[in-house]
Order: C-alpha cells, then structure tokens, then sequence
C-alpha cells in the first residue's frame, strides 16, 4: 500500500504527507520507504531545490535532431558536461531534453551551444527553457485514496478551471523575479552536491565528504532552507510502464495570468516552472490513462492562453554521479560556475569524428 | 443443469470494443467473451441506443470513384486560437476533423478533392495561410491503405491487452536487424473503376447506417433490390467496399495517434515494426517512403508505446507524432459530403473559391 500510494502520487511525495495520509508515525514511513529503496522499489529522495541564489540557472533543452544525424548515439550530450540528464522526448519537438544549468552571468552560454549544434546540422531546432523560479505544489492528497487510488474527474476539472478563469481568479503564483543571491561559497554548494546525489544523507556524513563539523553543516543546510534554496524533498521511482512525465508549455499576458489557475485545480503533485513573466512550463508526472481526458480538457481551455504546446518524457533515469559532477563545475579556487563550453564544443567534434 | 452464466456487463463489453481499437465484429467479440453472438449483437444495439458507440462505418477506398483523400493538419495561428471550430465547415469536403495535438497544435481531419484535381487542397491551406488563421500545415494524400486487425490472443476483455513495450522494443529490434521487409502489399496503382452516380449513393447510404438492408437502399438510390446487390458486389470486389469497423473514438478512454514516418528506402523493416502491435491499425500510404500509422488506443497505453518506439525511431528519415481527440463531422454528414458528386454532370464538384468566400464570411462575423 505504501508502495502504490507513492507510485500513484507520482512518486513525488514526502514521508511527513504520507504519514498524514497513512495514519503510521513519520519514523515508520522513514524506514519502510528505506527497506523499498533496498529492494529496488524506490530510487531515492530527491531535494528540490532553486539555485537561483547559488548563481547557478536551471535550463531545460528539447532538441530536434536533424536528418543527417538521426542516428548519432545520444551520449553526444554527455559532451555537454553541464547538463546533468537527457531523455528521448515527443511532443512538438520530437528528439531529445536535456536538463543542465549555467551560470547566471554567461546568459548567452547556451544559446552559443544551440547555434553552434544547428551549424553542425546536428540539431535542425531547439527549444530552451530557463528557470527564474519555480514551484513545487504538492499533491491534492484529500482526493487521493490509497486503496482505491486517485478520485479524479478531468471533466470536473474544465467546469473548475473554467470558472476560476472566468472569475478571474488569480493563479496564486507569487513569481519572485530577482531572487538576489545569498552570501555562499563553494562548501554550500559541496553540501547541496551530496544531498543530490545521495537523497536522505545525514549531515555526519555529509561532514565527512565536506570538510566542515555536524554543526556546522547543520548551519548551513538550515541557512540554505531559510533562504528558500532547499524546498524539501520527494522521492523518485523507478517508471511505471504507463507513467509518463507531460510538460505543458504555456504563454498568457504577463498582465492576466488568470489562465494559470486553471492548473491549481490538478490534484497530482506538479512542478510549475517561470521562464519571462508570460512564458512558465507546467510539468505532471502521472499514469498516461490520464492523457486523454487532459486533452480532451485542454481542448476547451487552450484558448485563454496566448500559445501552447506539449512534450512527453517516457524514458527516464537519474545518475546521481553526473549531478554530483555537475554541482562541482562549481569551482573552489575561483568560487564561480566554470563552464567552458569551447570545450564541450570541441569534444563533440571529436564525438562526432569518432562516430 | 449447467450453472446459469453472469450477465454480461456492459461496462465488460465495452471495454472489450474500446481496448479492440473499436474495430471487431460481433462473432469475434463472441468468440472473445464467451457470450452467444445474438447476445452480443443485441447488446451492442443496445449501447448504441444509448449513445455509447458510435456507427458502424464502412470503410471504402474512394479514389475508385473519382474521389481523392488527404489528411491534412493545421497548426492554428495564435492570433485566431478563439476562432470556433464551425469555420471548418466552411469547407464541405472536410468531412471529419479531430482536436489534435503534437508537432502541429490546432485540428487535422480527411479532406476529399476530385482525383483530377490535387490542387483545391493547396489552394484551401494558402487561403487559410494568408488569412493569418493557420501558421503552418501538413498534407498526406492516401494512395493506398491497409487496416491490419488486432492481435485477439493478446487481449483480455478484464485486463486490457496483454503487451509489454519492451517485448515490442525487442522484437522491433530484431526486425530490424534480420532486415524484415514489410509483408503486405500497397496498390500502388489502383486500377479504374467504372462508376456512376448510383454508386456514390449507395456508398453515401452505407456510410449514413451501415445496418441498411438493401430494399431500403433500392427505394433511396432507385435500383431494384438485385441491382443494389449486385453493384455492392462489385464495390466489393473491386475493393472499394473494404469492410466494417466500429467507431469509438469518442469513447471516453481512447485516444487517436497518427504516427507520420518517412522511411530510409521503400519497404523498409522499420514500417514492419508496427505490425507487431497488438492493436488495431491502419497503414496509410502517400508514396513508397511516406506513410502514417493510425492507432487507436486506450489512453493508458500510450507510455508503452512512446517507450518502444524509443528503441528504433531513429530508423526513420523522419517521424512524428500527433494525438488526437474529440471527433466533429461535417454538417450534413457523410451523405452530404458524397454528394458533392454531381449526378447530371458526372463529376465531383469541389468549388474552392467558394469556400473560401463563406470562409472570409465567416471569419468577418466572428472577428
């Protein structure tokens, strides 16, 4: 039962929702949900985080590859060694998404690599997203039973969402558009490195891989949640065969983002990602029987927004050793984010010669 | 005395015709639940009285009778995203259109043109185009096409199909590398047909109620009973008149994907791939390298099948995909639309100025 309830709710739920909902102590949902790890179940906790304030920007890539290379084996990203995961991806692009970050200070970094994959002929389109800041909602738990699953209506949803835009109800999204940065050096960014790869690690054995105390990593892990840059955690699960990840790309007036409300009304946790004032991604893991009624929804409702499209992720794993790789292109001696994308460049030509 | 059996539960049966593709005869789902065919038969009538299960519907290939085929696509502009869906029935020969969703976000349905004249399609898009409705569009013209029923031994009426994706990713991938020629064949050059107006009427009845008897359809076209017989013979035949299926597309769990491929070289393994699915589909070909794959599927298979594709879409030159729901067709139905064959003259008759014009009407009324 624990199992389905984290399965059903997208695999994104933490211990302190499901010891709500299950009715066990916190302690015990802890430790069965390491007993499933254990066995394979479960992958691991995943901490959500907004590096905004660590001068690092997430970005999101959906990549059409063109004719020439359609055959290039997709380890070609692997050369892009600040993007941390990449997955076959349908939808209006239909070829690859990739999940990275670069320093805030380069903005331009990887529009460079996308002109330059497009001069290749290896991309003949790209699509890129960035992360000015980002949401996590949780799941709707009042309508989710863990015997009987979700109690889910996705025409209930249209007559919801409909109302809520017609009232004009606002989408509840409080978008903070300079997020600043906080005083950090490259130790806190050492200690959010290990909590990725590692989900659940304790602070004694984070001290251990980063030179500092218990207390003092305790300090920091404390100044990094106060500072809004650790939001808690999920935990990730092997795919479902039916599960699917659907991102919905939107755009509405920056003005009225009275359309968006419509999305509070889906009870699966959701990731809702802020691009430009008008530009946000709504990303929904959920079991694909879903899709149609959500089309069939959207169908009504895709004309309150300015633009829109959909990508689907089916395939996906995590590796852990490349997020931590990724977090330590942040550099100590120079405290800054080094991506040297010239580097990366030349490698794929390399890549590229050897294929 | 054998034990009396449980009444057949019409959310079983229906499942059944949904997870089937929507297209399987009465003595095969028989066969399948384990019911007498005349039980299943009335019950079928029966969710057709209660608006469960859409027709019966013929399906013919028209090139036969002068009558051309296209799937289009529209990608809606932005600027016209709250135009009603009713402008495209400002175009009566686009008989049936779906919402449609993937590379192209907008609508896409079957668009028909006189054989002798491919062009009203390109003019119809342009006028759309410089009308600033559509930003970009995609034609298919079906040559030919061949509907491959569903794997029955992998179906269960309780439990959906059987399939695992990655038995389909493995067995695509080994199509692939024994170099599996696709095994059925296309008329790449239908042969003509020799037609006339009564024919078209006798396919625009079959397509209004396919369960009409042919006293019915002798007293509408005005042929006798054995010249309706004989005529649907010859469509039959000719392979015109190429069967039965079920429409279920509005059936609340399925979805429509179209799967348009370009293929290396003509023939290749990678279109054999497709016939290991265990659905039902459709193969339409525009020309030897330019097909699309419509399935219909329920909604939670979709993952799997993303999922096995995986493994061999780069064999294709080009590929992708479009999902599909909410069914409209053209007011005045299919009748209508066959009757755009004009009886005196002999002809199709497609005015796209015309069109045009009610579409440049309409568009004013609703600016």
């Amino acid at each position: 039962m624990l199992l389905k309830a984290v399965t059903e709710l997208g695999g994104t739920i933490n211990a302190t929702e499901l010891a709500k909902m299950l009715r066990f102590p916190e302690r015990t949902i802890r430790y069965r949900l390491q007993r499933l790890k254990q066995q394979g179940h479960l992958y691991q906790e995943w901490p959500l985080t907004l590096d905004i304030k660590l001068g690092r920007r997430e970005t999101g890539l959906f990549l059409e590859l063109s004719e020439e290379y359609r055959h290039l084996p997709r380890d070609f990203l692997l050369c892009f060694k600040n993007f941390y995961v990449n997955y076959a991806t349908y939808g209006r692009y239909h070829g690859y998404f990739a999940a990275g970050g670069y320093p805030i200070d380069e903005p331009r970094l990887i529009d460079k690599m996308t002109t330059t994959l497009k001069k290749m002929n290896v991309i003949k389109d790209s699509f890129k997203f960035d992360t000015m800041d980002y949401f996590p909602p949780s799941a709707d738990l009042s309508r989710y039973s863990p015997t009987t699953g979700w109690k889910w209506d996705w025409r209930d949803w249209l007559r919801q969402s409909e109302k809520a835009i017609k009232n004009g109800e606002p989408s509840g999204l409080d978008v903070v558009w300079d997020h600043g940065t906080m005083d950090y050096d490259h130790k806190d960014i050492a200690i959010i490195a290990e909590i990725k790869a590692h989900g659940n690690i304790s602070p004694k054995e984070i001290s251990k891989r980063v030179d500092l105390s218990d207390t003092q990593i305790r300090m920091r892990i404390r100044k990094l949640k106060d500072e809004g840059i650790l939001l808690g955690s999920v935990w990730l699960i092997p795919p479902a065969p039916d599960s699917m990840t659907l991102y919905t790309f939107v755009e509405v007036d920056p003005s009225d983002d009275s359309p968006l409300a419509c999305f509070r009304y889906i009870p699966f946790r959701k990731d809702i990602f802020v691009d430009k004032p008008n530009k946000y991604c709504i990303k929904i893991v959920m079991n694909s029987s879903n899709l149609v009624g959500y089309l069939r929804a959207f169908e009504s409702l895709r004309s309150y927004f300015n633009s829109y499209f959909f990508q689907i992720i089916v395939n996906q794993n995590v590796n852990t050793e490349r997020i931590h790789y990724h977090y330590h292109l942040h550099k100590e001696s120079s405290n800054r984010w080094e991506v040297p994308m010239d580097e990366y460049i030349r490698d794929l030509e390399e890549f590229i010669k050897q294929y | 005395m054998t034990k009396k059996k449980p009444r057949l539960q019409d959310s079983v049966l229906l499942d059944a015709i949904t997870r089937l593709g929507g297209k399987v005869t009465a003595t095969e789902l028989s066969d399948l639940l384990g019911y007498p065919d005349r039980t299943i038969r009335y019950r079928i009538q029966r969710l057709r009285e209660k608006g469960y299960l859409g027709r019966v519907w013929p399906q013919t290939f028209d090139t036969k009778l002068g009558l051309g085929d296209a799937s289009v696509i529209l990608d809606m502009a932005d600027d016209y995203r709250k135009l009603p869906r009713e402008f495209l029935d400002c175009f009566p020969n686009f008989y049936a259109h779906y919402v449609s969703f993937g590379r192209y976000n907008g609508y896409q349905g079957g668009v028909g043109y006189p054989i002798e004249n491919p062009h009203i399609i390109d003019r119809m898009l342009r006028a759309m185009k410089n009308m600033g409705i559509i930003k970009d569009s995609y034609v298919l013209r079906t040559m030919d096409f061949l509907s491959v029923a569903g794997d029955l031994s992998k179906y269960n009426p309780q439990l959906g199909w059987n399939w695992d994706w990655r038995e389909w990713a493995h067995q695509s991938e080994q199509t692939l590398k024994v170099g599996e020629r696709f095994p059925l064949t296309f008329d790449h050059t239908p042969a003509p047909f020799d037609y006339d107006h009564k024919d078209i009427a006798i396919v625009a009845e079959l397509k209004m109620n396919s369960a009409i008897t042919h006293k019915e359809l002798s007293e509408i076209v005005g042929l006798s009973e054995t010249q309706i017989g004989v005529r649907i013979r010859r469509l039959q035949d000719a392979n015109i008149l190429r069967g039965y299926a079920w429409l279920t597309e509005q059936t609340p769990a399925n979805i429509v994907l179209y799967t348009h491929i370009e293929l290396e070289e003509p023939d290749h393994p990678a279109l054999t791939c497709f016939l290991d699915l265990p659905f039902r589909k459709e193969l339409i070909m525009e020309s030897t390298d330019r097909f699309c794959v419509r399935l219909t599927m329920n909604s939670s298979d979709v993952a799997g099948y993303l999922r096995g594709l995986d493994a061999f879409r780069h064999h294709f030159r080009s590929y992708f995909i479009q999902y599909c729901v909410s069914i409209g067709i053209v007011p005045g139905g299919m009748r209508g639309f066959y009757h755009l064959h004009n009886e005196s003259t002999g002809l199709w008759e497609m005015p796209v100025e015309d069109y045009i014009q009610n579409l440049e009407k309409f568009l004013e009324k609703h600016a």
